[in-house]
């Protein structure tokens, strides 16, 4: 089985598959400080709760965005599991191509999102697609009709923006993020809650919309797909979103694995 | 000479009216630490630069969103100006009614921006100010606050996600070449300018929307740092009002000024 890791800024989401098929996934946090020896047993432990052991492991991949994590999670891996971590890395094999000035320098969890929003919906479809990500960031990856890269944002996240705003403005409470009964608040949380979640979903469409417009003047219009912690959330109220799909990046850390697995 | 102050959560604005006419306007940070002498020196240091005394100011104007200042503000204006300033907050007469659940906790500031916007383009109306929260403010036809939207700010989110994201570089907050990001820089600027301009228009659609729709002449009016540079983005803003605040301020002090003299 393969063991599919991503590294985000606020959460290690961890997925195990049986060949295509995601049977069991875990979410923990991106620990700066957690040593090999703690991952490893966090790994072993999290694998027993669902019935399975070390040896059910064969492969282990992973994207991270964390660089100091991966020394750390490969050793875990290593002495742990007993299998080889590959570090995905934007050089290695992905979309037929990748347009950007330095690949070097592109997130490769945003070449990994790309990558599974096209393989998993656009391909069959041949359809652009734009994958949105609402993580720590709110990060946006464009692939064309025929599978290349192209491009894409980055915009401050749901989360990080919300705890700023109560952080910085001193009258503000937090809140918590449920949908609002109308748009304009008769209270400060009502008031908050609407634009959040309404703010947020027009963040995602004002970028879509004028992405779809730089990448399909003609069309086929793109499919849209959202991933992310919030991302059914902001989903429901957004006009350009089709498709949520929590595993995304999983499923892009698969299959780019997949594609360099086997030696040049 | 009226001095209209504006306190924010991160920057007081300062402006000096003659009559109906703005003189002069300034920008000091807001430091919940400094004493009402440091602040009545800056005061006065910064009228004098611009050719201003102290004598020249018979009246203060104060609206505040960081409630501990206030006290600090009025004792500066005791001492420095003589004079004892209007205070913008609960039982002030300012001529906006206020149909929320609870009209105490509407912030002063709110009150003021509702006072110009309806005073300088009628209503019904909305204003989108651009501070440490991006606020949007709903005004009746007959000029009444209505309640509003409050969202993250620009400069607080972005700071926020220099600090959260490890592998991302500090950007200048301009517009990218395209909104199609090839470099790291140009795919943050474009998320950050173009996602904010998508924010705007998605709420003041909704609130327009909630106000009668778009038949019912809903004038949008957008202050503050960001407002010039997202209001070219987006298309909803029809007019940029850098000094919303401080009008307000005029606006209301002249109203209780005309009501105090009869």
């Amino acid at each position: 089985m393969l063991l599919a890791l991503d590294v985000g800024n606020t959460n290690v989401t961890i997925g195990l598959y049986l060949d295509d098929e995601l049977v069991a996934t875990w979410r923990l946090a991106s620990s700066r400080q957690a040593t090999a020896d703690e991952w490893g047993l966090h790994f072993l432990q999290l694998l027993k709760r669902e019935g399975y052991s070390r040896y059910d492991i064969s492969e282990a991949a992973m994207v991270s965005v964390v660089p100091p994590l991966n020394a750390r999670l490969v050793e875990a891996c290593k002495r742990y599991l007993g299998v080889p971590l590959m570090v995905l890395t934007s050089t290695h094999r992905s979309l037929r191509a990748v347009h950007y000035d330095n690949v070097a320098a592109l997130g490769t969890d945003r070449l990994v999102n790309a990558l599974a929003a096209w393989e998993c919906y656009g391909r069959r479809r041949q359809r652009p697609t734009i994958a949105v990500d609402f993580g720590t960031a709110t990060k946006l990856e464009c692939v064309s009709a025929d599978g290349e890269y192209l491009g894409g944002c980055i915009a401050p996240g749901i989360g990080i923006s919300t705890e700023a705003l109560a952080r910085y403005a001193a009258r503000l409470p937090r809140i918590e993020l449920a949908r609002p009964r109308q748009v304009i608040g008769k209270n400060v949380v009502a008031a908050m809650q609407a634009g959040i979640i309404y703010g947020f979903a027009g963040q995602a469409d004002g970028l879509v919309t004028r992405l779809s417009r730089e990448i399909a003047p003609h069309g086929p219009e793109p499919l849209v797909i959202a991933t992310g912690g919030l991302a059914r959330l902001v989903a429901a109220e957004s006009k350009t979103i089709q498709i949520v799909d929590p595993h995304l990046t999983l499923e892009g850390v698969r299959l780019m694995y997949l594609k360099n697995r086997e030696p040049e | 000479m009226l001095l209209a102050v504006d306190v924010g959560n991160t920057v007081i604005s300062l402006g000096i009216y003659d009559g109906r006419e703005l003189k002069a306007v300034w920008r000091i940070s807001t430091d919940r630490r400094r004493t009402s002498d440091e602040y009545g020196l800056l005061f006065m240091n910064l009228l004098e630069h611009q050719g201003f005394t102290v004598s020249d100011v018979h009246a203060v104007a104060i609206s505040s969103s960081v409630p501990p200042l206030v006290t600090v503000l009025e004792a500066m204006c005791h001492k420095y100006f003589r004079l004892k300033p209007l205070v913008v907050g609960p039982g002030t007469r300012t001529g906006v009614v206020i149909r929320c659940d609870n009209p105490r906790e509407v912030g002063p500031d709110r009150i003021v921006i509702a006072a110009a916007v309806y005073e300088k383009y009628g209503g019904p109306a909305v204003v989108a100010d651009f501070g440490t929260a991006t606020i949007f403010d709903a005004i009746s036809r007959e000029g009444e606050y209505l309640g509003g939207v409050i969202a993250p700010g620009v400069a607080i989110s972005v700071e926020a996600l220099f600090q959260h994201a490890a592998k991302l570089p500090r950007i200048e907050l301009v517009k990218p070449p395209s909104v199609l990001g090839r470099n790291t820089v140009h795919s943050m600027q474009s998320g950050v300018i173009f996602g904010f301009a998508g924010q705007v228009d998605a709420l003041v659609e909704r609130m327009t929307e909630q106000l009668g729709g778009p038949g019912a002449g809903v004038k949008v009016v957008a202050t503050g740092d960001m407002a010039e540079v997202l209001a070219g983005e987006t298309r909803s803003i029809q007019a940029v009002d850098p000094h919303l605040s401080l009008d307000g301020l005029r606006i209301i002090y002249e109203r209780n000024r005309s009501r105090g003299e009869r």
